[in-house]
């Protein structure tokens, strides 16, 4: 990965995708802050682009961006009456400090490191890599990820629908204001 | 200088630092989430270059990790939102520092 | 690649029954509450049986990812039985206080099946997914009574924390794959058959007197692995709540259901040190070295932090809380006490954690189960509130106060004999200090437990008016049992310690 056209794409995919998370990071508002994160997940689906993963490239659009942005900005909708601001709790300075001491750790790690970094060229096919290791070698945490979703999803449905009895409380209050509009007229 | 293995770590460790203070300092439930979701973005670049770049013998079993925390990340979405709408229709708020029956 | 599905039925079982709970609950809403869960218990123990008959001795795997060897099956017979124990506790309390009752019964049968999956796998991809399908669950069982703030709040604290964790615990991971470029454990899977590249065979330089010029040198690949371990520990810390990521713990025991609570602290523990234990004896071997002084530091400071704190709690729940962070305290022991000079020192390490698991876990639950029967009669859970329980419920008095006296490590008890093996085993590796200081914890923990059993015994039942408290025939038994377990446990060990001996040597096949 030498050419001209590489290091545009990846100095440009860089600074767009930390950028937008530093942007998370100072933003005030929570929707701002939303529209930055889904700016840094289609930085990152570049990224995988540049690394080949063009599977994974997709998957992160269609999902990232797709399916967990929407959903996180109904949750901000259908949460109207609590605070809309992205603000810092005390943990704010602690935060910082333990972010600089991560990121020093993390990047000395990266440098310092002899990763054996060998593979010259990218694997081909990946998709079809990936869709036959999911149906071979990795069958069995591909049926427990079933699972999962299974468990997450009937778990969910539990917490968020309200039960029998709030739905009668609410249809009383319903039927309760509707006596009262016809008691007028009648 | 070749765009290296050693360029994707890097941008990997910003974003982990990133997503980690988000995550940590923000008041917001969602906003909480919004660092998980960046950290592990984090995570998933630094597979994925890990994947290109070292010798292995499983070809792509980072691809496919990347593909599992994937889903994962997005049941981990759904379960976490409908706890914070719960908390929201007892509590009208989903800041984590007012949400304080507990000591935290 | 051999694809042997019979080696996994119990977890399909597992996954077949947890949704089946859930759908018949959905398709007959007017069917009687207690008949799922006396059905979910049932089908449980049969399970369990017929899991201890079928593949005991077994030791085979299924594609290399996961390992059913006599490791995999003993803790699927303890988390089933775990399970089966919850379910029994949770009936009543589930029909008075909790809705949806089938989705709470298929939830912790899902918890019950992410906890099997994690004992046995033997690939991270693996680990981490079951570790996922535990979590999940478990942050929705917690916050499972919707209407109570405690709940929700305790459940929305833990799920972001968990959520945290899991990411530092996925990082940690990648920079273990850089390293070693693999997600597989161990060199060898149980047919004898090498694993083609593996995380201890990669590793295998660190340690060794010669260096093998086909892996990576130690020198080159240190910083990775190093914080590739910092992190790993640091994302296992959170779930099995080691000082300093516990302060999640108080809170979510705390806001929890009871018979929840008694779940989190049994088989959230378990399996956590399950897959610990497995990670750190089957892959990390060759680096013990490394990790070390850092699972050491935070062994000791969980002792102290954990039974400090647990010295100023007025409310039953937090204490157990605090004094269960305690007991991980003593566990990490056993996790620093496999770094020996020799195998079978690694191996006495293993076996006597586990042992201490099986311990704590028995005690916590026969706690616990006592206090659900207090709790579903008179709806308090302060230590204040157990004034006077020696008149109104001599048997609950008998049994929180053995099962204290077994967690502060006194002897008769479990506590006393799992405790001594497990110190004894940390010395015998070189870590007298460590020893020492876990004896002299469990001096300071015999203060706290001494002041719920005061409470209990001594002092009169602060309402005078109050009657005796009746306990549902099933509990009785389930709380008996478990008591007898203790008891059993603290005056003949031997029997179990050698069923578990035999189960970790699994995990040292040179030993």
């Amino acid at each position: 990965m030498d050419g001209v056209g590489h290091h545009l794409a990846f100095w440009s995919l860089a600074v767009i995708t930390v950028g937008a998370a530093l942007g998370i990071l100072v933003s005030r508002n929570l929707i701002h802050a939303m529209v930055m994160l889904i700016l840094s997940f289609i930085g990152v689906a570049g990224l995988y682009l540049l690394l080949s993963a063009e599977f994974i490239a997709v998957v992160q659009i269609l999902v990232y961006v797709g399916a967990i942005s929407v959903l996180m900005l109904f949750a901000i909708l259908l949460t109207p009456r609590a605070a809309r601001d992205n603000a810092e709790t005390a943990m704010r300075y602690p935060g910082l400090i333990l972010m600089g001491l991560v990121i020093a750790a993390t990047v000395f790690v990266a440098l310092e490191t002899d990763w054996g970094a060998v593979r010259e060229e990218p694997v081909a096919e990946s998709a079809r890599i990936i869709g036959q290791s999911l149906i071979n070698e990795f069958v069995l945490p591909f049926e427990i990820a079933a699972v999962l979703l299974t468990a997450a999803l009937v778990g969910a449905v539990a917490l968020a629908r309200r039960d029998d009895e709030d739905i009668d409380a609410h249809e009383q209050s319903l039927t309760l204001e509707g006596r009262e509009d016809s008691g007028g007229s009648s | 200088m070749t765009i290296g293995l050693e360029h994707f770590l890097v941008l990997g460790a910003l974003l982990f630092g990133v997503g980690l203070y988000v995550a940590l300092a923000k008041r917001n439930a969602i906003g909480v989430l919004m660092g998980v979701e960046l950290m592990l973005n984090a995570v998933n670049l630094t597979l994925v270059a890990f994947g290109r770049f070292v010798e292995s013998e499983v070809a792509l079993s980072t691809s496919v990790f990347v593909v599992f925390i994937i889903a994962v990340a997005a049941a981990e979405i759904a379960v976490g939102l409908a706890l914070a709408m719960v908390v929201y229709r007892n509590r009208d708020t989903i800041n984590v520092d007012r949400v304080n029956l507990l000591k935290w | 690649m051999d694809f042997e599905y019979e080696l996994v039925v119990p977890e399909f079982v597992m996954a077949g029954l947890a949704t089946l709970i859930v759908a018949v609950a959905l398709c007959f809403p007017r069917l009687r509450q207690e008949l799922l869960g006396y059905g979910a218990a049932a089908a449980v123990l049969l399970l369990l049986v017929l899991t201890a008959v079928f593949y005991i001795n077994v030791n085979d795997d299924f594609a290399n990812i996961i390992a059913v060897d006599n490791y995999t099956v003993l803790f699927r017979i303890f988390f089933l039985g775990i399970a089966f124990f919850t379910i029994l506790a949770s009936m009543q309390f589930a029909a008075d206080r909790l809705k949806n009752h089938g989705e709470y019964y298929g939830l912790i049968l899902f918890a019950t099946l992410g906890m099997m999956l994690m004992a046995g796998a033997r690939e991270l991809i693996t680990a981490y997914i079951a570790l996922e399908l535990l979590s999940f669950s478990l942050y929705i069982l917690v916050g499972f009574n919707k209407l109570n703030p405690f709940s929700n709040e305790a459940s929305l604290k833990y799920m972001l924390l968990g959520a945290f964790s899991s990411a530092l615990f996925l990082y940690g991971l990648s920079m273990i794959y850089g390293v070693t470029g693999t997600t597989t454990y161990g060199p060898i899977d149980p047919d004898g058959v090498e694993a083609a590249r593996n995380i201890a065979t990669q590793l295998g330089n660190f340690g060794a007197a010669i260096p093998d010029p086909a892996l990576p040198a130690a020198a080159d690949v240190r910083p990775g692995l190093i914080i590739g371990l910092v992190l790993v520990v640091a994302g296992l810390g959170f779930k099995v709540s080691a000082v300093p990521f516990h302060q999640w713990t108080p809170d979510a025991y705390q806001g929890a259901p009871l018979p929840i609570t008694a779940f989190l602290s049994a088989g959230g523990k378990a399996a956590a040190f399950a897959l610990f234990l497995r990670l750190f004896a089957e892959a990390f071997m060759p680096a013990s070295a490394e990790w070390v002084w850092l699972v050491a530091i935070v062994a000791a400071g969980t002792m102290i932090v954990g039974n400090l704190m647990a010295l100023q709690q007025t409310n039953m729940k937090r204490l157990l809380a605090y004094s269960s962070i305690a007991q991980v305290g003593y566990l990490l022991v056993g996790i620093v006490a496999l770094h020996a000079d020799t195998l079978a020192n690694s191996h006495d390490a293993a076996s006597a954690l586990v042992l201490h698991l099986v311990g704590y876990v028995a005690t916590n639950i026969a706690v616990f189960a006592a206090l659900i029967a207090f709790y579903n009669r008179t709806g308090r859970d302060d230590i204040a509130d157990l004034r006077g329980l020696a008149e109104r419920q001599p048997f609950l008095a008998l049994t929180i106060s053995v099962g204290l006296f077994s967690l502060a490590g006194m002897p008769l008890f479990a506590g006393f004999v799992t405790k001594f093996i497990l110190f004894q085993a940390a010395a015998d590796s070189g870590f007298l200090w460590l020893a020492a200081m876990g004896v002299t914890a469990s001096f300071v923990s015999l203060y706290y437990y001494l002041m719920v059993i005061k409470q209990i015994y001594l002092y009169k039942p602060a309402d005078t008016a109050a009657s005796r408290l009746h306990v549902p025939a099933p509990m009785t038994a389930a709380i008996a049992v478990l008591t007898a377990a203790v008891f059993f446990i603290g005056l003949y060990p031997t029997p179990l310690f050698k069923a578990i001996e035999h189960s970790t040597a699994m995990l040292f096949p040179g030993a």
